[in-house]
């Protein structure tokens, strides 16, 4: 019976093993297709995006402005927007000569939504209407914040809250002596300059009817009103985001209150404005863009690691796993193949549910692949030499589990640290180690102590 | 005698520790890390193949014209494009490669059309500075942690061990690499986390000897 049981546990193991090594073929649409998971791979392994960002070749680009120091700034821009909007794999390289920057990332479904807002611009500025006086840039913004006010109606309105900074405040001060900002500012003004429009019709309508000496007179008052208009009325400054033109609610000290949109109680209109609101406070956020760029390449680069050479790798780590496994059998016989035998099926249970709890692998979850493996191996290596001196199973797992364990909660630490690092290659190894480690405990109390006992009870 | 010999092994071990590191330092003061040619400064070319392209083919290509420190990186979806890398490409060396590879496929693009592009290096702090705040943060639980749980064995040894141990490895692990020159790119961060990780279990293991 105790045989059969052994016999059934190696079953099992020999059948993960195949399902993790080789798969699971089921023929579709008149091809094999292996059921079991692929393994999520990571940027240096299998491929990722390279973007390319170059200053374009324009009349309008600031010669002036082609400095190494803004190169830098805009660097530190996009490195900011990729960290806002949580890239977790990436490098970013600047060619200081020309300026050029090129962005190498991962690839997945952000990667699109991350290569949009490389180039995308979030620049503030306020210019006379209809002139291109400058009032206010970007340099005068400190940070934004978005937010939103809700009318007793339910209506929404989202606003962006620009907080400027001195240079900013004592412009937006000074300006506003001469130039309406505000929005119901900017509207009595356009009221009025068409209610002058319509009189000036007025005034040449009646002009024509009645006579020359009157015509005169009242043609004479009509210049005369028009420039006192003129004298009293504010010119009107207008707020670019982007190359959006947004309307100014509220000037509080140093912070302009941004309309984004119009008030509305319609979900959609809410998420629409709420969408471009943060998408604003992020870039504005991010840095300034003293240079304009434009993305000039877009590319998927597969990694330089080919298959091959991952494949013979990983036949390499299994055959010294083999060579230890071999040892292993020979110094403890029985106990030692049946251990082995276990070990080769943690490696495999290990390599299966690494694909199901999606983790992406990198080199540095790879490593942490084989130093799971390496503990797993000293786990057994010391239930072994324990069982030869007690000859209770029972005992020496216990004595192994608290002696290794209570030494592995320092690595457990780490790995949680690195798991929730925010950077790929760091988390890839904190998951291996994490679900690496459950698996080493679960797995020895149940798999290689029910082997073991069944061996010792024989 | 055997506690003297013990010392005069301590000694030599720190001794061998210090040169090392001060070696490290002065070559990479001098040098700098050796980069990974990933990561180098670099020219390359692209070459717009048309067709599924046989990496390990244009690999041997490059290899023969360009020497063994060349990349070849198959591009696109559809892996009919390539980009050719090495620390320099002559203009001769260009034309040899695109008429190599157009002797083993039929593609449109000429050498004349390919042009030489300049890929800057990437700095190693750029490669490398999102590993600092994790790796100070774990630093720092796993301090935390040797503190409460070995507190009686004594605070300040706990605190240097716990500290100097892994800062000691680390710094010894930088320094051959720099004095070797192995090429720095994306396999030493394992390599630090490894002797990170092992340097943090020895302190485990001598405090609790």
């Amino acid at each position: 019976m105790k045989k059969v049981k052994i016999i059934t546990i190696i079953l099992a193991i020999v059948l993960i093993t195949l399902v993790a090594f080789l798969g699971v073929f089921v023929q579709t649409q008149n091809r094999m297709e292996n059921k079991v998971k692929e393994y999520a791979l990571g940027r240096e392994i299998e491929g990722g995006r390279v973007i390319e960002l170059t200053i374009p070749e324009s009349d309008t680009t600031d010669t002036n402005s082609l400095t190494v120091e803004n190169y830098e700034i805009v660097k530190k821009t996009l490195e900011n927007r990729l960290n806002s909007l949580g890239a977790q794999d990436y490098v970013i390289r600047l060619n200081k000569e020309d300026g050029t920057i090129r962005v190498e990332m991962s690839e997945d479904e952000n990667t699109d939504t991350l290569a949009y807002y490389l180039d995308a611009s979030g620049k503030v500025e306020m210019k006379e209407k209809d002139a291109e006086t400058e009032l206010l840039n970007d340099s005068m913004v400190k940070k934004a914040k978005y937010g939103y006010t809700v009318s007793s109606d339910g209506a929404y309105q989202i606003y962006l809250e620009l907080q400027l900074n001195n240079e900013g405040q004592a412009k937006i001060q000074e300006i506003s002596n001469d130039y309406a900002i505000l929005s119901n500012e900017i509207d009595e003004i356009e009221a009025a300059q068409s209610e002058e429009e319509s009189t000036d019709q007025n005034g040449e309508t009646t002009a024509e009817t009645e006579s020359t000496e009157n015509a005169e007179e009242n043609t004479d008052n009509t210049v005369e009103q028009t420039e006192n208009t003129e004298e009293t009325q504010k010119k009107i400054a207008v707020l670019t985001i982007g190359d959006t033109e947004y309307d100014i609610s509220k000037i509080e000290k140093n912070i302009l209150t941004v309309n984004i949109g119009s008030s509305s109680s319609s979900e959609t209109s809410i998420n629409n404005n709420t969408a471009i609101a943060v998408e604003l406070e992020m870039l504005i956020n991010a840095g300034k863009m003293p240079i304009d760029y434009e993305i000039s390449a877009n590319r998927y680069v597969y990694s330089d690691i080919t298959e091959n050479q991952l494949l013979y790798f990983m036949l390499g780590v299994l055959v010294v796993i083999l060579v230890i496994l071999i040892i292993i059998s020979i110094k403890y016989k029985i106990s030692g193949l049946l251990s082995s035998i276990s070990c080769i099926g943690f490696i495999s249970l290990l390599l299966l549910l690494l694909r199901y709890t999606n983790v992406l692998l990198t080199i540095e979850g790879i490593g942490a692949i084989i130093f799971i493996i390496a503990l797993n191996l000293k786990m057994n290596q010391s239930i072994l030499s324990k069982v030869k001196i007690l000859n209770i199973v029972d005992e020496a797992i216990s004595n192994t589990y608290k002696e290794i364990f209570l030494k592995l909660i320092p690595l457990m630490l780490i790995a949680l640290v690195f798991c929730f690092s925010g950077w790929i290659n760091l988390s890839s190894f904190g998951m291996v180690v994490f679900w690496g480690l459950i698996l080493i405990a679960v797995y020895n109390i149940t798999i290689t102590k029910a082997l073991l006992k069944l061996k010792e009870n024989k | 005698m055997k506690q003297l010999k013990g010392k005069n092994k301590k000694i030599l071990a720190i001794i061998i520790i210090s040169l090392i590191i001060i070696a490290g330092i002065i070559v990479t003061i001098i040098l700098g890390f050796n980069k990974e040619l990933k990561y180098s400064q670099t020219q390359s070319i692209d070459v717009y193949i048309e067709q599924q392209v046989d990496r390990n083919k244009i690999k041997d290509i490059a290899n023969e014209i360009l020497g063994r420190n060349n990349m070849v990186e198959v591009v696109e979806i559809y892996e009919d494009m390539v980009t050719i890398r090495a620390k320099n490409i002559s203009e001769e060396q260009k034309n040899n490669l695109v008429n190599k590879i157009k002797e083993n496929y039929e593609f449109e693009q000429t050498a004349e059309e390919t042009t030489i592009k300049n890929i800057p290096a990437a700095r190693l702090i750029d490669m490398y500075k999102n590993y600092i705040i994790p790796f100070a943060i774990s630093g720092i639980v796993v301090l935390v942690y040797m503190l409460i749980r070995y507190r009686k064995k004594g605070i300040l040894k706990v605190l240097t061990k716990t500290i100097f141990i892994p800062i000691i490895a680390i710094l010894v692990l930088l320094s051959i690499i720099a004095i070797t020159r192995i090429p720095v790119g994306r396999f030493i961060p394992v390599v630090v986390i490894f002797i990170y990780v092992l340097s943090i279990l020895y302190v485990v293991k001598q405090i609790e000897k």
